[in-house]
């Protein structure tokens, strides 16, 4: 989208306006603040090739609140690699430091040393080829940053003549435990079939526990019952943090008899 | 070798990224590595061999580095790796309409990747198995999965479905392939249709019609909408002259024996077959000869053949009285659904497929430009959506289908739109809103789907849980969203100048889109909430709420004992107001108990002549009337601040909408 010279600081403005709606209406939230350099980058990136992605990263975040962190690290890194200006550049490494905050310390720090020497890289193969290398040191030498999201799944569940259905989120490292509340009236029996697997190896890698009980079990296909009262909860926990080439996930459903 | 490389570096470094999407994928740990986690990386190394020496992928960079920085911080939101792959995506399409496509096998060739990704996200759907259904049962071709006819909604047997046997027995002979062969005519229809579309207006165009919304959502898909679509093109491809009346004739024929629902675009046909006839004494007896020829065919078919040739749902020249209805006793209603499959979220035009507004305003330099042509595509299709709105009324969006695939046989007029405006920069702004909608669909397959429960599956995704829908109406939502688009044709068609004003008003309707509803409805009380109740109805078809004269949302079914809601954040002093019908069950809030008992609503006496038989409302949970119920919090009914509502005894109470508006009164 080609524009006039300084019509970029219309698309800023019109960006940051947005943004002041939305905390208007929505109440103000302090993760929401990165937006702000995403729409300068926006601005200074409007006669570039970043501007379709960029702009669609404006717009989820303008969206959903939780996706921000999200769209302005992206947006900042692809700004620090692929920007032609060392304005364009600058401006990434802000915004991707403007949102180092919201995710934990020890996984920031490869993501905030590798935009701060992308921007300085002028030789634009070596800035190209430096993103994926800090990307392939990141995972395997350091994690990657963090799921965001602290409180564990809860598990819907329907009861019909007597029979109670849970439904079930997939757990993994991102969502690594799920919550499976008894009903608020009698003693029921619950069954739990597990399936669980993407590891390359066999120690345990979830744990099930209710009230102070707790069972370990290796990755497979297993199938528990319990008995559970109102106030018990049952939680499903995977074990296993992050580790490049797995893919840990269980898929777990569960359903349960008035007694 | 060194001149291999030179010629085909960019072929290679394609495929390249295609095995870079797998290696990372892995790496990082996204989920679904053994779907999406192969198809999108194939589909990329697909692009790889067929991109031959083109060279024209500038956009090819940010695309790799967007999607590397994704993949190191998927883990920041569960929809990170869904955004991730929808990057990938995104840039295969790109590639698709960005390759130069020099003859047929060019523009195919552009297709195919993407093809390929549509067919192997999109789950066989409940239309397409009836189709294959009675193609089994028409061919006698077995198929192992749908050899066995069931009856489903809306049918009018169990022998007799809602569908013509035209399209089933086109693509019949796919079955010979296999269950998943069904697909195989279809995607060779669409196939076709791209090239005339191509024909029609540009390969560019073509392809946008079909990588991205409305078309993409049945892309591939053994459903009509392509097939209705390429013959309507070819009908306008046709030149001038007698004979070839009688071929766009024939076509108007066809499209009526595909479905019932094309009968606007038949009848659209005529009618520009008419206009564009040259002036003659005596040339208004052709149509009358057209509407005299069409009502005794009706006439007989139901009166002396008892319906048997076009048998429809809700019987033939009955249907007539709905069209009565919907026209002259709720004129209102009718416009708003009107409004209302241009702007909603689930399956409304502009919110999936954006570029069309740009489209829309390229028919104005079209009609200049190209009168003849802007006619025979513009009657048509006007008279379709006309016809589909005033027959279908509230069910016009055809859910739970694939959302949008109501608008694809209007593709061919909107395509013609954006071939004039194909240059213009907002267009291309429109286009790559668009390029993410199909990315996304393909990114999370469910999003192909909508169940008219007022949750947009792409909205549902980026975590929101909207209040602006056609199933939660309301009137001054609709005017807003009618504005805004409004705006927008205007900017992209009279205020050039002002261009920029297009992309605030791109933020001004994110925003909107964005915003939380106050309250809670009851399909979006979370799993945190919800212990036990079920939503009533118990499957999200939205056919079982079509016939709903109260509200077509889904109610929370508060019936039996362990069942209840646990509202947080709950004060003394607050005020608990519940939407509620019931016929007479006890529900207990906080301990206090209350007696729901809602009268059933009046059947509007115009609708009850409207079917075969008259109908008067039975006692079910939908025609009850939906009552207000509020309550001020006391201290003693709050347990660890929250309130819990509990089903105590009797019939079942149906709860549709909690608000909760603070008091002065805060402990």
């Amino acid at each position: 989208m080609k524009v006039k010279d300084g019509s970029e600081v219309v698309l800023m403005l019109a960006g940051c306006s947005a943004w002041a709606a939305v905390n208007l209406f929505r109440g103000f939230t302090s993760a929401s603040v990165p937006l702000i350099p995403l729409f300068v980058l926006l601005g200074l990136c409007v006669n570039s090739l970043l501007f379709p992605i960029l702009f669609c990263c404006s717009l989820v975040g303008l969206i959903s609140t939780a996706l921000i962190p999200w769209v302005v690290l992206v947006s900042g890194l692809l700004a620090c690699t692929a920007g032609r200006t060392m304005k364009i550049r600058v401006t990434g490494f802000i915004s991707v430091a403007a949102t180092l905050w919201l995710i934990p310390v020890s996984l920031s720090i490869p993501v905030v040393i590798l935009a701060a020497a992308l921007v300085f890289i002028s030789n634009h193969r070596l800035r190209y080829s430096l993103l994926p290398a800090g990307f392939i040191v990141s995972a395997i030498f350091f994690g990657l940053p963090n799921s965001l999201i602290t409180q564990p799944a809860v598990a819907g569940s329907t009861i019909a003549e007597g029979i109670l259905t849970y439904s079930i989120p997939e757990l993994n490292t991102l969502r690594p435990e799920v919550l499976l509340p008894a009903p608020c009236d009698g003693p029921w029996a619950v069954w739990v079939a597990i399936e669980a697997g993407g590891v390359r190896d066999s120690i345990p890698m979830l744990a099930i526990r209710l009230g102070e009980d707790m069972l370990v079990l290796p990755s497979g296909t297993d199938t528990l019952c319990f008995t559970m009262v109102p106030g018990d909860t049952l939680a499903i926990t995977l074990l296993r943090d992050f580790r490049p080439f797995n893919h840990s996930v269980i898929h777990a459903t569960a359903g349960g008899e008035r007694l | 070798m060194r001149d291999f490389l030179r010629n085909y570096l960019h072929s290679i470094l394609i495929a390249g990224f295609g095995a870079w999407i797998f290696i990372a994928w892995r790496l990082a740990g996204m989920p679904d590595p053994g779907f999406s986690g192969r198809i999108i990386p194939a589909a990329w190394l697909l692009a790889g061999i067929l991109n031959g020496r083109n060279s024209h992928i500038r956009w090819f960079a940010p695309v790799v580095f967007a999607f590397t920085a994704g993949a190191w911080l998927w883990m920041l939101h569960p929809g990170g790796w869904i955004l991730t792959a929808a990057v990938a995506v995104a840039g295969l399409i790109t590639w698709g309409i960005s390759v130069p496509k020099g003859n047929s096998y060019g523009l195919i060739k552009a297709v195919l990747p993407v093809l390929l990704l549509s067919i192997l996200t999109a789950e066989i759907n409940g239309d397409e198995v009836r189709f294959a259904e009675q193609a089994s049962t028409i061919s006698g071709i077995s198929s192992h999965r749908f050899s066995e006819r069931n009856i489903r909604a809306g049918d009018i047997s169990a022998s007799e479905g809602h569908h013509t046997p035209m399209f089933p027995l086109i693509i019949s002979p796919g079955l010979l392939a296999g269950d998943r062969g069904i697909r195989i005519i279809p995607v060779i229809l669409a196939l076709i249709t791209v090239l005339i579309l191509a024909k029609l207006t540009d390969p560019r165009i073509a392809l946008v019609a079909a990588l991205l919304y409305p078309g993409f959502g049945i892309f591939g898909l053994a459903m009509t909408g392509w097939m209705a679509a390429g013959l309507f093109a070819l009908g306008v491809l046709l030149p001038e002259g007698r004979k070839w009346s009688v071929v766009r004739l024939l076509i108007a024929l066809i499209l009526v024996a595909l479905k019932m629902r094309y009968i606007g675009v038949a009848a659209g046909i005529l009618v520009a077959e008419y206009a564009c006839m040259p002036a003659r004494k005596r040339k208004w007896i052709i149509p009358m000869i057209w509407i005299s020829t069409g009502a005794l065919i009706l006439i007989v078919d139901r009166y002396f053949l008892n319906g048997i040739i076009f048998w429809i749902r809700y019987g033939n020249v009955e249907a007539l009285n709905l069209i009565w209805a919907n026209i002259f006793h709720r004129p209102l209603d009718t416009v708003s659904h009107a409004a209302w499959s241009l702007v909603d979220p689930e399956a409304g035009l502009f919110f999936r497929a954006p570029w069309v507004l740009a489209a829309i305003s390229g028919l104005f330099v079209f009609r200049r430009k190209q009168p003849a042509q802007f006619k025979r595509l513009f009657i048509p299709s006007i008279l379709y959506w006309v016809f589909l709105i005033v027959w279908s009324g509230s069910s016009w969006h055809g859910l739970p289908a694939p959302a949008g695939r109501m608008f694809v046989p209007m593709l061919p007029l909107f395509a013609g739109g954006l071939a004039y405006v194909w240059k213009e920069k907002e267009t291309r702004l429109l286009i790559i809103i668009s390029i993410a909608v199909s990315a996304l669909v393909v990114a999370s397959p469910a999003c192909r789907y909508n169940y008219a429960d007022g949750t947009d599956s792409i909205l549902s995704l980026l975590g929101v849980t909207g209040g602006f829908s056609m199933v939660r109406s309301n009137s001054i939502q609709l005017l807003t969203a009618v504005l805004l688009s409004t705006a927008m044709l205007i900017v992209l068609g009279k205020w050039k100048k002002y261009r920029l004003l297009s992309l605030v008003i791109i933020y001004v309707s994110t925003f909107l889109v964005g915003i939380y509803p106050d309250g809670y409805e009851a399909e979006d009380l979370s799993p945190e909430m919800v212990q036990g109740a079920r939503l009533y109805p118990y499957v999200s078809d939205p056919v079982e709420r079509y016939f709903w004269f109260n509200s077509r949302e889904r109610m929370l079914e508060l019936s039996e004992p362990g069942q209840s809601i646990l509202l947080p954040d709950i004060q003394a002093g607050d005020t608990l107001s519940l939407l509620i019908s019931g016929g007479g069950g006890i529900l207990a809030i906080g301990g206090e108990m209350i007696t729901v008992e809602t009268p059933i609503i009046e059947l509007p006496s115009v609708y009850q002549s409207i079917g075969r038989s008259s109908r008067t409302l039975p006692d079910w949970p939908e025609n009850r009337l939906m009552e207000e119920f509020s309550m001020v919090i006391e201290i003693d009914q709050i347990e660890s601040r929250a309130i819990r509502i509990l089903h105590h005894s009797g019939p079942p109470v149906y709860l549709d909408r909690i608000d909760i508006s603070r008091g002065s009164i805060s402990q």
